[in-house]
């Protein structure tokens, strides 16, 4: 199934780009998603082994979530609000 | 309550006067507001304002859900939260937090727990510019992750005594 992406600040500058779109087996985690952005990204494989939240439907969730292709999935680096 | 963000300059007298005339007659007995503002220096030197990203949804739903907590916790009477983003300049503020309660005590707790938590888990993210214009993304403090866990930590104090 093919998944959407979106990336925030230092993420989304580190990839070029604010949202992609790639293609995952059915079923997946969100660490398989993660997985297969690293490969989408070869050249900045390394910043998916930096420390990542990653959201599902604008809730935070961990890499054991199980995802579908209609979901809004977004990944994006520790906050730093207030 | 209210949960919301801006790109326009915060008035925290407009935002106190918009929280305090929702306010129910009688029972309110404390009210405690914080605002945080942009310095104009860092840990390694002047600073000439920061730019402010989100996420759009996101951050005015997780900011309600952490009001939401932060009246259960506290049995708060009314709390709100005004964020701004994008460019904000030296001098400005940036977050606005205001916490309604009976007592005092349960008014300073809940601003606290309000800005430690929204530290920790309200996708806003803050870039500070030197004053060349170089921008560098903020990285998280240890002692703002310490903050938060204080609370989760008195969470389990509480459930282990239920």
């Amino acid at each position: 199934m093919q998944v959407s992406v979106q990336f925030f600040a230092q993420l989304r500058e580190q990839l070029g780009c604010q949202r992609v779109r790639i293609e995952v087996t059915d079923p997946a985690s969100m660490k398989d998603v993660k997985d297969a952005l690293a490969r989408h990204f070869p050249d900045q494989a390394d910043v998916f082994d930096s420390p990542l939240l990653m959201a599902c439907n604008q809730q935070l969730v961990d890499g054991s979530h199980q995802v579908n292709a209609s979901d809004e999935l977004a990944l994006f680096p520790p906050v730093t609000g207030g | 309550m209210f949960a919301s963000v801006t790109t326009s300059p915060l008035n925290a007298p407009t935002c106190y006067e918009t929280f305090t005339a929702q306010l129910p007659a009688g029972e309110t007995g404390a009210i405690v507001t914080f605002t945080g503002r942009v310095r104009d220096f860092n840990d390694t030197g002047a600073l000439d304002g920061i730019e402010l990203e989100h996420y759009p949804g996101m951050t005015e739903n997780a900011m309600a859900k952490l009001l939401d907590e932060a009246r259960e916790r506290f049995s708060l009477i009314d709390a709100g939260v005004v964020h701004r983003v994008g460019h904000i300049a030296n001098n400005e503020d940036i977050v606005w937090v205001g916490c309604a309660a009976m007592r005092r005590q349960a008014a300073f707790d809940a601003a606290a727990f309000i800005m430690d938590t929204l530290k920790q888990a309200v996708p806003l993210w803050k870039k500070e510019f030197a004053t060349n214009g170089e921008g560098a993304w903020v990285k998280p403090k240890a002692s703002d992750t310490q903050a938060a866990m204080q609370w989760l930590k008195s969470d389990d104090k509480e459930a282990q005594s239920e």
